[in-house]
C-alpha cells in the first residue's frame, strides 16, 4: 500500500490531504475539502506533473541566453532529464514568443517554447 | 542648458509591468504623447529575469512567465506608438515644473511632463541591513542579483547555497539554482511561518528536498575570501538568537530572501510624501501622491504579491495621469484620510479627495500577524463603509476591500478606519 | 618583472605610499611592492578616515611631530592631489566632573604638544555646536585642526602621482624576505613569490607583516598583532549626524568609539579595538557591534541601527612594546630602513615620508631632484558630483559616462572604464567600489554588481568567472550556465 501525503497549493487553506493506493490506482483519499483540492492530491499521486521554465543558449540575441518554458507541465520525474536536453539546446533566430526550441521533448508531447523575443 | 529637452503630455518612469500599464492606459485616456524612461537596455522591468510562470492568471487567465506577461504590455506600447527611452536614467525631479532630469549616452535629457507616473519598483534589503555579523567574504547575494547573474547574465553565482529569508524570490531561485546543477543546503526563515506562498514552498522545496528551518536565523558567515559556511540558530518569540541551538552548514554561497523596499530617491528628489510605514509615496484613490500631478503606481508605492494586481492599479494611474494632463481631473477639497486599524500594517491608498471619486476604489493593506477566522470593516466614524469575513489572512499576501465611489463622495470628514478583528476580539 | 631597482618599498599602505611618491621627486629607481591585488594594505583602507592633529601623542615624541606636521600640510597636499578634504575639528564630550577634570589633562596635553587652539566648551556651547549630543553632557574640549578626508582617492593620489612619475608599482606581489651580504650584511636584494629584486635599500612599511620581514635581517625588538576595529556605516544625510568628529574620553588603549562625519557625508560609528591573532580576520561579531552602538548613543542618543548601510571591520597593526614610532636605519644592516609602529598612519604619512628620505640621505643615497617632477595629480571626474552641463559635456565626448551603472551612488560607465586602466588600477570588485563607491550605497551592490563584473571581465579580457571581489580565491562567480 503506497501511501502520499499531499499539500494542496489551490487556495490558502492548504488542506493537508492523504491520499493511499497502490501507486497506480487510489483506494483512499481524506483530508481535502473541495473537488479542486481532490482533483490536485489525485494528480499529485497518480502522475504529479510540474511546469518547467528556463533559460536556453541563444545565438544572435541581445542577450547570451534567452527565456523558455514548457508548453504544459511535464511529467515531475522527466524533469531532470529534460534540463539536460535544454542544456544542448541552442535558440537561433527568428526569435518569437511561443516558438518552439525543442519539440515533444523526450517524447512527452511537450514543447519547450520561447518567451521573450 | 544642453538642448536636449523634450516634452510629453504623460511620462512613466521605469517601464517595468506597472509603467508599461500607466502608460497604455494613459494613451487610452487620450494622452498623445507618452514615454517610458527606463534604465535597462530594454522594456519589461524585473519581469524579464523572471522566467518562471505564474504571472497573468488574473489579468489574462493564462499562467505566463515573466517575460511573456510583460511582452503583452510592450507589444501594446509598440502598436499604440508609445515612445521608449531606453538606457535611461531618471536622476531627480523637479516636482514644482514636472520636469524629470536624466541622462544616456546621448546626454542630459529633460522632459518636461503634464503629469509623471513614478513606477520605479523596488530594491531587495540587504545582509547590512539585518546585520548578520561575521566576515565579508564573495559569495553572498541578494536572490534577485543572483537571478540577474543566473537569467540575464548566464552565470551560476555557486555551488553549495544557504538561502536566508522564505520569500518567494528566494523560494524560486532555490528551484532554480538546483535545477542549474548547484546544490541548495537550505532554507532559514526567521519567522515561525512561511513568508512567501505555500505553492512555493511544495514546488520549490519539498519537490527537491531542501530542508526548510522556521523560527531559525543566521547567525554568523564565516569565510575569508569566499564563503565557507554559515551558523544558525533557532530563536525566541522575539526572534533573538537562543544560545545553544546554533549549527552550521558548509556552503559557498549566502543568498538573502528578505524583503523588498519601494525604491523612492528620484521621488524624494521632487519633494513627494512618503509614507514612512512602506517607504512609498503617500496617494490618494487616483493613485496621485500629495504633489500634484505626479501619480506612483506598482512596488514604488507598496510591494505587491500578484503582477496582475500591478496592472490593474497602474492602470488607475495612467488613466488619472492623462486626465490630469488634460486637466479633466476630478478634484476635490476633502480629504479624508484612510488609516490603518487593528491588525493592519499600511493602507494604500493612504487618503481618498471625498468629491472626487469615480469609481469603485479598492484599498490595499497587509495584516500584521496572520489570523483565522476574521472580519475586516471599514468605518468612517460610526458608519460602516465595508465589512466582510475570511478564513485567513497572513502578512505574506496583500489584502483588500473595495467601496462604492458614491459612498465615498458623501464623506464629509473624519477618517476611513480599516480593522481586523479576530473573532475572540470582537466579543 | 622587473628585478632591480635602487630602493624597495615593502607595503602600499598610507606609509608605503607616501614614501613612494616623496621619494619620486628624486632620480631614483624605485619599486613599490604590494602582497594584495590592490594598494591600501589592511588598516589604511579601513578606518575612520581621520587626519589626526598630533594633539593627544606622547609628548615631546616623533609622533607627534610627524603626526602635527602633516596635519598642517594636508589641506595643500590634498589640493594638488584633488583628494576631498575637511578640517571638521574633534569635540571630546564628558559626561561627568569627574571627565571634565581628565579633559583638563588632555587640553594641557594638546597645548604643550603645540594645539594652541584646543578649547573648552561649556555645556552650552557643546549643544549649540551639535544640537544632537546628549542633553546630559556637561561640557567638552574643542580640537579644530582635526580633518577627514577620502582615504582611498588619498591613497590612489599617492600611488597614481608616484607612478606618474616613474616609480614601478608591483601588486599581488608578497616580499618573503630581505637578502644581505654574508660579510658584512648589507642589503643585496629582496626575494619575493615572483622572484628577487636586487636593490640598495628596503624600506619596510609593511605594518602588520613587519616584523616578519625584520626578522629576515635578524633585527627585531617587536611584534605586530592585529587589532580589529568594527565599524558601522549609517546613512547619509541623516538629521542627527554630528558636523565634528564626536569622542568620548580615551581609553588607555584607544581613543574610543567615534562619530565621525565621512567626507560623502556619510556617519561613520565605532571603532571597536579588540586584540586578535589572525592578522587577516577581520569579522564583526554580534556582542561588539552592539556594545559600539550602546556607546555611540551615550553621546548621540538618536543614532539607530535601522539607519545602517553597512558594518566593517578594519585591522590595525598594533606593535609590542608600544615605543615612539620606529622610523629608522639599522646599525647593522646598511641598507635597511623601517618605518613600522605607527598607529595612524594616514595621519603622519607625509611627514613619515620626509623623515624616511632625510635618514635615506644620511644613509648616503645619492639624492638629486628631478627637474621635472610633476607635482600635481587628477582624480577621476565623478559624475556624481557633475552639474547638468558637465554631465551633458562629458557624455557628448564619451557616451559611456551616460550608461549609469551604480544607481545609488550615480557612478556611470566611463568612470568604471577610467578606474580600471588609470595609475593602479582597479581589477576586482572591491577595488571598484572603493575608488568610485559602486557597490557603497544603499543597495551594496545589488544592482551595480552583475553590471560591475561584465565591465571587468570585458576591459581586462578575462572571462567573467576570474573576477574576484578582492584578492585571489574571492571570485564573484561559480560558473558560465549555458555554454
Amino acid at each position: 500500500m503506497i501511501g502520499k501525503e499531499v499539500i494542496c497549493v489551490i487556495c490558502p487553506s492548504s488542506c493537508h490531504i492523504s491520499v493511499k493506493g497502490d501507486g497506480k490506482t487510489i483506494s483512499e483519499i481524506t483530508g481535502f475539502t473541495c473537488k479542486r483540492g481532490k482533483e490536485y492530491a489525485e494528480n499529485e499521486y497518480i502522475a504529479p506533473k510540474r511546469s518547467l521554465a528556463t533559460t536556453v543558449k541563444a545565438e544572435g540575441y541581445s542577450c547570451p541566453i534567452i527565456s523558455v518554458r514548457s508548453n504544459k507541465p511535464l511529467p515531475k520525474e522527466k524533469i531532470t532529464d529534460a534540463m539536460e536536453v535544454i542544456r544542448q539546446a541552442v535558440a537561433k533566430p527568428p526569435f518569437y514568443v511561443g516558438k518552439p526550441v525543442i519539440e515533444n521533448i523526450l517524447d512527452t508531447g511537450v514543447d519547450i517554447v520561447l518567451t521573450n523575443q | 542648458m544642453s538642448n536636449s529637452e523634450y516634452k510629453y503630455d504623460v511620462a512613466v518612469i521605469g517601464a517595468g509591468p506597472a509603467g508599461l500599464a500607466a502608460a497604455l492606459a494613459a494613451k487610452k485616456e487620450g494622452a498623445e504623447k507618452v514615454v517610458l524612461i527606463e534604465r535597462d537596455f530594454r522594456p519589461g522591468g524585473i519581469l524579464e529575469q523572471c522566467v518562471h510562470t505564474g504571472f497573468g492568471l488574473k489579468y489574462f487567465g493564462e499562467e505566463l512567465s515573466g517575460p511573456e506577461y510583460a511582452y503583452r504590455f510592450i507589444k501594446k506600447c509598440e502598436d499604440k506608438r508609445i515612445e521608449m527611452m531606453l538606457n535611461t536614467m531618471a536622476l531627480n525631479i523637479d516636482g514644482a515644473n514636472r520636469v524629470i532630469h536624466a541622462v544616456n549616452q546621448n546626454g542630459a535629457v529633460q522632459i518636461k511632463a503634464g503629469a509623471i507616473v513614478l513606477s520605479m519598483g523596488c530594491r531587495e534589503r540587504t545582509r547590512a541591513q539585518i546585520v548578520i555579523p561575521g566576515s565579508r567574504p564573495a559569495g553572498i547575494y541578494t536572490a534577485g542579483t543572483a537571478q540577474r547573474f543566473c537569467n540575464v547574465q548566464n552565470h551560476i553565482v555557486g555551488r553549495e547555497i544557504v538561502i536566508v529569508g522564505s520569500g518567494d524570490i528566494g523560494m524560486i531561485m532555490a528551484r532554480r539554482m538546483t535545477l542549474e546543477g548547484a546544490k541548495v543546503k537550505a532554507v532559514v526563515e526567521v519567522m515561525p511561518y512561511l513568508a512567501g506562498l505555500t505553492r512555493n514552498r511544495v514546488q520549490c522545496l519539498d519537490d527537491f528536498g531542501i530542508p526548510l528551518y522556521l523560527s531559525h536565523t543566521v547567525v554568523n558567515i564565516e569565510g575569508k575570501r569566499r564563503v565557507n559556511r554559515v551558523t544558525v540558530a533557532k530563536v525566541d518569540e522575539g526572534r533573538q538568537p537562543i544560545k545553544g541551538t546554533e549549527f552550521d552548514i558548509d556552503c559557498d554561497t549566502v543568498l538573502l530572501s528578505v524583503g523588498l523596499i519601494p525604491e523612492n530617491e528620484v521621488s524624494k528628489s521632487a519633494g513627494v510624501e512618503l509614507d514612512p510605514v512602506t517607504k512609498g509615496p503617500l496617494v490618494d484613490q487616483n493613485m496621485m501622491t500629495r504633489t500634484p500631478g505626479i501619480f506612483a503606481c506598482g512596488n514604488v508605492v507598496h510591494v505587491n504579491d500578484l503582477v496582475d494586481n500591478v496592472s490593474t492599479e497602474s492602470e488607475i494611474a495612467g488613466d488619472s495621469a492623462a486626465k490630469f494632463a488634460k486637466g479633466t481631473l476630478k478634484g476635490a477639497d476633502n480629504e479624508i484620510s484612510v488609516k490603518p486599524g487593528t491588525l493592519v500594517r499600511y493602507m494604500v491608498p493612504r487618503f481618498i479627495e471625498a468629491g472626487g471619486v469615480e469609481r469603485e476604489t479598492k484599498m490595499y493593506f497587509r495584516v500584521t500577524e496572520p489570523a483565522k477566522n476574521v472580519t475586516i470593516e471599514a468605518k468612517n466614524g460610526e458608519e460602516t463603509l465595508y465589512h466582510s469575513r475570511k478564513k485567513f489572512v497572513n502578512p505574506g499576501e496583500i489584502e483588500h476591500i473595495q467601496i462604492a465611489a458614491d459612498q465615498l463622495n458623501r464623506l464629509k470628514g473624519g477618517d476611513i478606519v480599516v480593522n481586523v478583528i479576530k473573532d475572540e476580539e470582537a466579543r | 618583472m622587473k628585478n632591480e631597482a635602487d630602493i624597495v618599498i615593502v607595503g602600499a599602505g598610507a606609509i608605503g605610499s607616501a614614501i613612494a611618491r616623496e621619494l619620486s621627486r628624486y632620480d631614483l629607481d624605485v619599486i613599490l611592492v604590494e602582497r594584495n591585488e590592490d594598494i591600501g594594505g589592511y588598516a589604511s583602507k579601513c578606518n575612520s578616515a581621520t587626519l589626526c592633529s598630533g594633539h593627544d601623542a606622547p609628548l615631546n615624541s616623533l609622533e607627534t611631530r610627524l603626526t602635527s606636521a602633516s596635519n598642517r600640510a594636508y589641506e595643500e597636499i590634498c589640493k594638488k592631489l584633488d583628494v576631498s578634504y575637511k578640517r571638521t575639528g574633534m569635540i571630546y564630550v564628558a559626561h561627568n566632573e569627574e571627565e571634565l577634570v581628565r579633559l583638563r589633562a588632555i587640553k594641557k596635553k594638546a597645548i604643550l604638544n603645540g594645539e594652541y587652539n584646543a578649547e573648552t566648551l561649556s555645556k552650552e556651547k557643546v549643544h549649540e555646536l551639535e544640537p544632537s549630543i546628549n542633553p546630559d553632557i556637561v561640557g567638552g574640549l574643542l580640537i579644530p585642526n582635526e580633518a577627514i578626508v577620502d582615504v582611498m582617492e588619498l591613497l590612489l593620489a599617492f600611488v597614481e602621482n608616484a607612478m606618474d612619475n616613474g616609480v614601478t608599482l608591483m601588486l599581488e606581489t608578497k616580499v618573503t624576505g630581505i637578502n644581505t651580504d654574508p660579510v658584512d650584511h648589507h642589503v643585496v636584494s629582496v626575494s619575493t613569490d615572483k622572484g628577487d629584486i636586487k636593490c640598495k635599500f628596503v624600506i619596510n612599511a609593511a605594518a602588520i607583516y613587519a616584523d616578519a620581514l625584520a626578522k629576515s635581517v635578524g633585527f627585531c625588538d617587536y611584534y605586530n598583532y592585529p587589532r580589529t576595529g568594527q565599524f558601522y556605516v549609517l546613512d547619509k544625510n541623516l538629521p542627527y549626524a554630528p558636523k565634528h568628529i564626536v569622542v568620548p574620553l580615551p581609553t588607555p588603549i584607544s581613543r574610543g568609539r567615534l562619530l565621525t562625519p565621512s567626507i560623502e557625508g556619510n556617519l561613520l560609528v565605532g571603532p571597536s579595538a579588540d586584540n586578535m591573532t589572525d592578522r587577516e580576520d577581520t569579522k564583526t561579531d554580534k556582542e561588539t557591534l552592539d556594545s559600539i552602538l550602546k556607546d555611540c548613543r551615550k553621546m548621540i542618543p538618536a543614532i539607530s541601527p535601522m539607519d545602517s548601510v553597512t558594518q566593517f571591520c578594519g585591522v590595525r597593526p598594533a606593535i609590542y612594546p608600544k615605543t615612539d614610532w620606529r622610523i629608522r636605519a639599522i646599525d647593522g644592516c646598511k641598507g635597511y630602513i623601517e618605518a613600522v609602529g605607527i598607529n595612524q598612519g594616514i595621519s603622519g604619512a607625509p611627514g613619515v615620508a620626509k623623515y624616511v628620505a632625510e635618514i635615506l640621505d644620511d644613509e648616503g643615497l645619492e639624492m638629486i631632484e628631478k627637474k621635472n617632477w610633476i607635482s600635481e595629480r587628477k582624480a577621476i571626474r565623478r559624475f556624481a558630483k557633475m552639474t547638468e552641463e558637465e554631465r551633458d559635456a562629458v557624455i557628448r565626448e564619451n557616451p559611456k559616462f551616460g550608461n549609469i551603472i551604480c544607481r545609488c551612488e550615480t557612478v556611470s560607465e566611463g568612470e568604471i572604464i577610467e578606474a580600471i586602466h588609470k595609475g593602479p588600477g582597479a581589477r576586482s570588485v572591491d577595488a571598484i567600489k572603493r575608488r568610485l563607491r559602486a557597490g557603497m550605497g544603499r543597495c551594496q551592490g545589488g544592482f551595480c554588481g552583475p553590471r560591475v563584473v561584465e565591465i571587468l571581465a570585458r576591459e581586462l579580457n578575462v572571462s567573467p568567472e576570474e573576477i574576484c571581489k578582492n584578492e585571489k580565491g574571492s571570485e564573484m562567480l561559480a560558473r558560465e550556465n549555458r555554454k
